[in-house]
């Protein structure tokens, strides 16, 4: 048989090969480290790994159990496939069954994971003999078998929206409540940003009603190799967690293929990657497809569905509905698929059984991401091939070309903020529909947030604390994945049928009358979009071009934290406020504008966070255009911080004016896309320095003549690139580092 | 410049939650707790709702609540109230027999006796439960059955019924006959949402004592009122042995009990509950416009009242209130002259069903 390292040197012989291969990465295969079946394990553990055949345990394994029979919360921060559920499996078996009233909360980050890990747990119940009654509780539950749940499951496995949606009701959950000895957060790493802030104050919800029935349980989290596990799930979870990472299982020997589409001149890097998937599928390998947004995977799954003849594959996202997704999930699994085209949603251990390839079509966002998607190949053991195919985006073309940042696994930080006032107003509410709260003298900023919600009157002050006194649930009122703001169905015109549903601002950019929309691999024209009734009507159409958005957007600074000299320019960070209305859209064919129209959408607003930096005039003498320069310096410094910071690219924003209201002059904002901010642009000016002079390496190191978008040009712009001076960014960014700069050149 | 920033933060968020119940009111239909019953709310428009409001206030009297409503402070609680009432010779002294008799006659009871067995049995002869006692196929059961009503096991007796002829079957209505009548206890409340993590704001509760009832209503002036409302509530729950509502099955009871935890104090009595609601669309569905208590009270009972309200206004009227509770008192007012109209339409309604019971069983 042929070895994958041939199955990727016959990547060069392809008819359509242009040298985009720039280098193959063997990464070295990782000793097994054995530990033996903790002492004081009980008979029930030993049983389930006598009938599974198990005589040891890896060495994470036997930590994570030491510790959390100890008493000890802890993350496990090991690699994927590294039998991270037995883990946590172990120490939840071993307190079920010593005291025969306990229970266990495992929270999962998608509804999506919970059957397969129900079905484990099933078999653990089977082979231990310990009575678990492992339950899945989620949306899909159906209302009948909800009450015997609650009465008789020892297991009960959730995710973090239906918690929220259950919370209120804890009195059906006494028993469950009060006997409560571990909560398990799977994937903890996934609650990062908005998210994970959001789920932190879920978190201590969950804890204040754990504490009511006189419950206090362990926590036992697992996440993907992240620069902070420990602090993170420290936060997320706010008990002080320990860190299990000493990795003790074994894994074959992997190739990393680097792949740069910006090398061929002909065909879009969605065609390369479909040429790639398609390759490896034509080798007989199984192969799993990353792209980074749910457009992309429709894109891609769309051109690899009209190949001829079609490739036996799907494409697999989270909106996906869940009788959808599992029939999907199924048939790659039973072999009737061959390849499957994901967004993240497939990253979190959904078990579709064995992979012998993956392609990650651009970077998805963070290095830890990067390697927990690569490492979904090779679950076995066995040697397996990873596909890095590098987009045409600034972070891409960077990576492509420094590959050590990548192989050298500098992980990024997943964040959690606890002051984000709005969360924290939204969880507060609800937290006081649920348990009267008491906020302790002197404690900021929950002094000053429930005072303004009792101030409005949806809070009453107490002599037990304060209690909800609004009329709505407001569970309702907080969504878990975003801040604020109600959410646009998009729903077919033809059957009525809802295809699916996005967040308002999204619905303005990609939803108005006129766009063309993608979902399961096809166009669809929206024809109307209602949004007193957040609602858009889409037909589905053949179409040859695609639409952009055109944004009108001004920023005003509200309040400024503080001030630093940054070579001759201040960086200041603060409060802004930040308006923006749709106005107008392009209608694109291979970029090239084909037509557009004008759009009277609402204005919106938004009061965030930002890093912004103050110029003169005279700091322009240097460019052709100095709007144009500014312009370029903050699409590239956008591009390149998400790198630094591991946040979504769709996380941070800026904008540039030559006239600033509060001084005049020329100034440019990075600024946090959430409402109230998620605590990215302090780290913007932390790190302002090492951002600034890795633009300069990308705009100095890039060959183009006038920006592409490897540097400075970026998709999501909402003016099209325009106006755009790379090279008057160059000598800016130049200006600004003063010596760093030029030293780094020298 | 914080201070407004939190303000601004509440006003957000108060919007947020102001949107999804105009949502809910206009798709009017509500999901999980509020039933058919109560949902569909002809005639609700802002327009009335405005003029009501107007009434109410202008209506006022007495320069205070408690004046108004003669109420009393309800000791050790603070902002709890509580008005008496008794309406005398509202209910015959004697209202429904003793339903053993109907029991004991109802072979039906028994697992594998329908209709068509049910003929066959009378034909030959066997007329109640006790002369089947000796049957060779029925006989077991017959004498369990027959134990469960000797003894006086409502619960049992009620589940088994339900079991049988469904919640709605009038057999189990009859159950409340085994009761003394002051025994039993009438639930009505108002409150501020409809999910339960929303204050309650004012519980009725009545007694039938010979041809008169006697009505207690606790009214939390404000939500610090409502922890001693939910104890003096629970009280009473824990001290009756059967409690009559409408539609308290979906409701009022799991309402009170998620309250009552929410202060700490989780419920541990489960009276055995009669639910008009079942019994009545048993009875009327389909010959009343439909199965409202108002409507029945009107269309059953040809009750006239002095207003309907809408119940969607109670909690709205209640925040009213609160904003400004020395000037609007009369909105509290109306909220509880509204719940009394309730509590005694209640129990009127449940004398007509028990005549239902022995007309028709």
């Amino acid at each position: 048989m042929k070895s994958l390292f041939d199955k990727v040197r016959s990547l060069e012989t392809a008819k359509w090969y242009r040298n985009q291969v720039t280098a193959v990465h063997t990464i070295p295969p990782r000793e097994v480290i054995n530990a033996p079946i903790p002492q004081n394990a009980h008979q029930a553990v030993r049983e389930l790994l006598h009938a599974r055949g198990i005589g040891g345990l890896w060495a994470h394994q036997a930590e994570a159990f030491e510790m959390a029979t100890a008493g000890q919360d802890l993350v496990i921060a090991t690699s994927t496939a590294s039998g991270k559920t037995f883990s946590f499996v172990l120490p939840v078996l071993d307190a079920l069954a010593r005291d025969e009233e306990a229970t266990a909360l495992f929270l999962y980050p998608l509804k999506a994971l919970t059957n397969d890990q129900q079905a484990i747990l099933q078999g653990v119940e089977d082979d231990s003999g310990i009575d678990l009654a492992p339950a899945v509780y989620d949306g899909d539950t159906p209302r009948a078998r909800r009450p015997r749940i609650r009465q008789e499951s020892r297991i009960v496995l959730s995710n973090p929206f239906e918690l929220h949606e259950t919370l209120p009701y804890h009195h059906l959950w006494r028993r469950f409540m009060a006997n409560l000895r571990y909560v398990v957060i799977d994937e903890s790493h996934r609650y990062t940003g908005v998210f994970g802030s959001h789920v932190a104050q879920l978190i201590r919800r969950l804890l204040r009603v754990a504490e009511a029935y006189g419950a206090n349980p362990g926590f036992i989290c697992t996440s993907a190799s992240i620069a902070n596990p420990g602090e993170h799930a420290s936060r997320l979870t706010s008990r002080p967690c320990a860190v299990v990472d000493r990795d003790g299982s074994p894994a074959g020997q992997r190739y990393l293929v680097l792949f740069d589409s910006s090398k061929s001149d002909s065909g879009s890097p969605h065609v390369q990657t479909r040429d790639v998937f398609r390759h490896l599928l034509q080798s007989g390998l199984k192969t799993l497809c990353f792209t980074q947004s749910r457009k992309t995977a429709e894109f891609v799954a769309a051109l690899a569905l009209t190949d001829d003849p079609p490739l036996p594959v799907a494409p697999y996202r989270a909106g996906y509905l869940p009788a959808e997704r599992r029939r999907l999930e199924q048939s790659f699994k039973d072999g009737r698929l061959r390849g499957i085209i994901s967004t993240t949603a497939l990253e979190l251990g959904i078990d579709i059984g064995d992979l012998d390839a993956v392609v990650v079509s651009g970077y998805p966002g963070a290095i830890s991401t990067f390697w927990q998607q690569i490492g979904r190949g090779g679950r076995r053991g066995d040697e397996s091939l990873g596909v890095y195919v590098a987009l045409d985006s600034i972070i891409d073309q960077y990576l492509v070309k420094n590959p050590q940042r990548l192989l050298s696994r500098e992980y990024e930080t997943a964040t959690v903020d606890l002051n984000n006032e709005h969360i924290l107003a939204g969880h507060l509410l609800c937290a006081a529909s649920e348990l009267p709260v008491v906020v302790p003298k002197g404690q900021e900023p929950e002094q000053s947030v429930v005072k303004g919600l009792a101030g409005s009157g949806l809070l009453h002050e107490t002599d037990h604390g304060y209690i909800y006194a609004g009329i709505t649930r407001p569970q309702e009122a907080v969504k878990l994945d975003r801040i604020g703001d109600a959410t646009v169905d998009l729903v077919d015109a033809d059957t009525e049928d809802l295809l699916e549903t996005i967040d308002f601002d999204r619905a303005l950019r990609e939803a108005f009358p006129g766009a063309v929309y993608l979902h399961q691999a096809t166009s669809w024209l929206v024809e109307d979009l209602d949004l007193d009734e957040f609602k858009a009507t889409l037909r589905r159409k053949k179409v040859d071009y695609y639409t952009q958005a055109h944004l009108n957007k001004a920023a005003e600074v509200l309040e400024t934290f503080r001030t630093e000299p940054l070579g001759p320019t201040l960086a200041s960070v603060g409060r802004i406020r930040v308006r923006q209305q749709v106005t107008g859209f392009l209608r694109k064919r291979y970029d090239h504008v084909v037509g557009g129209g004008d759009l009277e959408m609402p204005e919106r607003r938004l009061e965030t966070v930002a890093v912004w930096i103050d110029m003169e005039m005279e700091h322009g003498q240097g460019t052709r255009d100095f709007m144009g320069a500014i312009h370029a310096l903050e699409h590239t410094l956008v591009g390149i911080a998400p790198l630094v910071l591991s946040c979504d690219p769709a996380d941070l924003a800026g904008f540039s004016t030559l006239m600033a209201p509060h001084s005049g002059l020329p100034s440019m904002y990075i600024y946090d896309g959430y409402e109230g901010g998620i605590g990215l642009t302090d780290r913007v000016m932390d790190h302002l320095v090492p951002i600034l002079e890795t633009v300069n390496d990308v705009l100095s190191s890039c060959p183009c003549e006038v920006g592409c978008p490897a540097c400075c040009l970026s998709p999501r712009c909402g003016n099209d690139n325009q106006p755009m001076d790379k090279k008057g960014a160059v000598a800016l960014v130049s200006l600004i580092l003063g010596d760093r700069s030029r030293a780094r050149v020298s | 410049m914080s201070r407004d920033r939190h303000d601004e933060i509440a006003v957000l968020l108060r919007q947020r939650l102001e949107a999804l119940r105009k949502r809910d009111a206009e798709v009017a239909i509500r999901p999980r707790t509020e039933n058919r019953a109560k949902a569909p709310e002809p005639g609700w428009d802002p327009g009335a709702a405005l003029q009501l409001r107007g009434r109410w206030i202008a209506d006022q009297v007495g320069g205070s609540l408690e004046t108004m409503l003669k109420a009393r402070a309800v000791a050790p609680y603070s902002d709890l109230l509580e008005v008496t009432t008794t309406r005398t010779g509202v209910l015959e002294d004697r209202p429904w027999e003793r339903p053993r008799a109907a029991l004991e006659a109802s072979l039906w009871l028994l697992p594998g006796i329908r209709d068509a067995t049910m003929k066959l049995l009378n034909r030959d002869g066997f007329r109640d439960l006790s002369g089947l006692t000796d049957h060779p196929r029925f006989g077991p059961s017959a004498r369990k059955v027959l134990r469960l009503i000797q003894r006086g096991k409502p619960e049992r007796l009620m589940d088994h019924i339900g079991f049988r002829g469904g919640r709605g079957h009038l057999l189990s209505l009859a159950l409340a006959g085994l009761y003394d009548p002051d025994q039993l206890l009438f639930l009505d409340i108002e409150t501020m949402g409809l999910f339960g993590g929303s204050p309650v704001i004012q519980v009725g509760l009545a007694w039938i004592e010979g041809p008169d009832l006697r009505i207690r209503q606790l009214v939390a002036r404000t939500p610090e009122g409502e922890d001693g409302l939910v104890r003096e509530t629970v009280e009473a729950l824990e001290a009756s042995p059967a409690l009559v509502t409408f539609n308290g099955r979906a409701f009022d009871f799991p309402y009170i009990c998620q309250r009552a935890a929410f202060y700490g104090r989780p419920v541990t009595c489960d009276p055995v509950h009669f639910d008009l609601l079942p019994y009545s669309r048993r009875v009327w569905k389909g010959r009343t416009s439909n199965c409202r208590l108002g409507t029945l009270a009107r269309e059953v009972l040809g009750l006239k009242r002095h207003e309907d309200v809408s119940g969607a206004l109670v909690p709205r009227f209640y925040q009213d209130y609160l904003e400004d509770p020395g000037e609007r008192y009369g909105l509290l007012a109306g909220i509880v002259n509204h719940n009394l109209d309730d509590m005694v339409e209640m129990v009127l309604l449940f004398e007509r069903l028990m005549k239902e019971c022995q007309g028709g069983l």
